[in-house]
């Protein structure tokens, strides 16, 4: 292995160590653990493949869960059909099955937002960042899904 | 506050967390290696990446770019190891006398003389701290009279398993540069992380030279970058022009760093609403000179699942209103091969008619004043909702600058691509630009406002901490100012 590529190995694993996280989060909250760490292999064996093109980029991150979006059609369709699946596989504990339900009901952008913002503490300055959004386009998503997810979980009045 | 529904969704995530195991880079290196299994980039055209350099080249801002926030848990370069730490509200008197002396705020940096230099300011004792307000306008105030500075900037960051037989994960590391930084965005830096590297605000170009691992100098240069937030990151570890408009619990002390008077603010939050559920938490620690208004030193210490990151960072040999090197922005050596790249369309500074032409419809201008001026316009491919209808989005970047302070005004909309079809009837097209509609005829943008003149007045707008963000039919304007009544001030005012 040369020094090129040795450099490039050392410069993509600081890369995945910095950004995989995110990256991981944004493509579960948008189809479910399973679907979205695929997609975040695959949105990473992408940045690996495309390197050089991925270090011209302003936002690769965001770039990337796009990428990982491209990728997860690959895996949904065995799946599900909207997307999200409707239920933990048998492998995973059903943790809020209500909830889980209820978040799935959201449109892709909507759950992606709510479960980044209240799940992960993500900022939604962060969250646009991630999934290559405005900041008030985050908050108009998170506004809805979070009306949407009251409405569905009959959660009358929350402050 | 937290609500039910927040914590159910943290807890929710938390269990996705757990069952969707973290991606290492060999798992993504070997899955491109699986044959039979074409990758996503055939499909995607969605995002228009600028032009890429031939697999193998070494890219110093370029791998930079993507490690922006890598630098945050692995330093640039390993080196030196840190022996600071952040400073807390007693004064420091040893290291302020040995601390190279700082300058005066003249305001006058369109043509920087030398500085003038006054020795550090007695440690002042800890008074009571002001407010938040207070010293978000103190900030604002004396970044406006700054145009530029120079500085000695250490990174230091360090990775850590907590509990028992807590160990290191990864090398401690340090970069040490010398930077100077116009108010505009131009750099200059050297040391660590390069033999010498610069960003010129004015043509987009940044160009470097550093060393390779075989020993042997590099040289580079790249077109078509907007603006410096990548080496400024790198090369500082944090922005030392921050806003606090994030910093909602913090606690504000007078402090002493280096025997000058400062504030310290500190940002902190965890897992959300459900703090015990979660294994994520941020604490952040800015220090603030009160002269400047910069932010001189960070601390940033973030722990997940059980893995704590340190990213501490400081400012020294502060000196205010400084000009750039003569050796600005460097010169490669006659022969030497430099790597290049970058869009050449990428970057353009664009008058306010140029930037009208070539938005189109719906670009308005804010109200000026005696304001510096930079307009950037850029476009980009991507897919519309769902993913269904190819568009390009367009972009006109504002920046309304006094000194370091800046408001930035963005102006977007969102144009079909030439042959593309709708074929949803939630969509339509006004003005050349694509919106959702609920009428099949108007763009569905009911709501309140809180914009009372010029253009925009009555637009459905809503305003949060220092952004405002109003929707005239397609098109989006969003304001970000140094608080809220610059931006409503700004939102109130284009014509």
């Amino acid at each position: 292995m040369g020094f090129d590529e040795n450099e490039r190995n050392r410069d993509f694993e600081r890369f995945v160590a910095g950004t995989e996280l995110r990256l991981r989060r944004a493509l579960t909250a948008s189809y479910g653990p399973v679907v979205g760490r695929d997609a975040a292999v695959d949105a990473l064996s992408w940045a690996w493949e495309h390197w050089e093109r991925l270090q011209a980029m302003d936002n690769p991150v965001g770039y990337l869960y796009r990428v990982g979006q491209t990728a997860s059609a690959r895996y949904l369709p065995a799946r599900t059909t909207d997307g999200f699946p409707a239920a933990p596989p048998p492998s995973l504990p059903e943790i809020e099955p209500e909830l889980a339900a209820a978040v799935g009901h959201l449109s892709v952008q909507q759950r992606t937002v709510v479960v980044l913002v209240h799940g992960y503490a993500m900022s939604q300055r962060e969250t646009a960042e991630v999934m290559g959004i405005s900041v008030s386009t985050v908050r108009e998503h998170l506004d809805r899904a979070m009306a949407r997810l009251r409405s569905e979980l009959e959660v009358s009045h929350e402050h | 506050m937290s609500t039910e529904i927040e914590q159910r969704l943290a807890r929710l995530a938390h269990s996705w967390e757990a069952a969707a195991p973290a991606v290492t880079a060999g798992e993504a290196r070997a899955r491109v290696a699986r044959p039979g299994e074409a990758g996503p980039d055939h499909e995607w055209s969605a995002v228009e990446p600028a032009p890429a350099s031939s697999r193998g080249r070494t890219w110093l801002w370029g791998a930079a770019a993507s490690i922006v926030v890598a630098v945050i848990v692995a330093a640039v370069l390993v080196g030196r190891p840190s022996n600071r730490s952040i400073s807390s509200a007693q004064p420091e008197p040893t290291e302020s006398t040995a601390e190279p002396a700082s300058s005066v705020t003249d305001g006058s940096a369109a043509a920087p003389t030398a500085p003038a230099t006054i020795p550090p300011t007695a440690p002042p004792p800890v008074e009571p701290a002001p407010s938040l307000a207070a010293v978000t306008e103190a900030v604002s105030s004396r970044l406006s009279a700054l145009q530029s500075f120079r500085a000695t900037a250490t990174v230091h960051s360090s990775q850590r398993s907590l509990g028992e037989g807590s160990v290191a994960v990864a090398p401690e590391s340090t970069s040490i540069n010398e930077v100077t930084v116009l108010a505009d965005g131009t750099l200059w830096i050297e040391g660590d992380t390069a033999i010498w590297s610069s960003y010129d605000a004015s043509t987009g170009v940044t160009r470097a030279a550093f060393t390779a691992e075989d020993g042997n100098t590099r040289y580079q240069e790249i077109v078509g970058w907007t603006d410096n937030s990548t080496p400024l990151l790198i090369v500082f570890g944090h922005d030392p022009v921050m806003h606090f408009d994030s910093v909602d619990d913090s606690v504000e002390e007078v402090v002493s760093r280096l025997g000058r008077p400062a504030w310290r603010l500190t940002l902190a939050f965890g897992g959300g609403s459900t703090q015990s559920t979660l294994s994520f938490s941020q604490e952040e620690t800015f220090i603030v000179d009160q002269e400047s208004g910069l932010v001189v030193e960070y601390r940033r210490v973030s722990t997940n699942d059980a893995i704590e990151d340190v990213t501490e960072a400081y400012l020294d040999d502060l000196q205010l209103n400084v000009p750039l090197p003569d050796t600005f922005p460097g010169a490669f050596p006659d022969g030497a091969v430099v790597d290049r790249s970058g869009d050449p369309n990428g970057f353009a500074l664009l008058t306010p008619e140029q930037a009208a032409e070539r938005f189109g419809s719906g670009f308005l201008m804010p109200v000026v004043g005696d304001a510096e001026v930079r307009i950037v316009f850029s476009a980009g491919d991507g897919l519309w909702g769902e993913g269904s209808i190819p568009v390009t989005n367009l972009q006109v970047t504002i920046e309304l600058r006094r000194g370091f302070a800046k408001s930035t005004v963005l102006i977007m909309k969102t144009v079909l691509q030439p042959d593309a079809v709708i074929a949803d009837p939630g969509v339509i097209v006004v003005d050349g630009a694509l919106c959702g509609s609920a009428d099949g005829v108007r763009c569905s943008t009911d709501g309140q406002s809180v914009i009372s003149a010029g253009a925009l007045a009555g637009m459905p707008s809503v305003q949060e901490s220092r952004s405002v963000s109003a929707t005239d039919g397609p098109v989006q304007y969003t304001v970000l100012a140094a608080d809220g009544a610059a931006a409503l001030s700004i939102a109130n005012s284009f014509a």
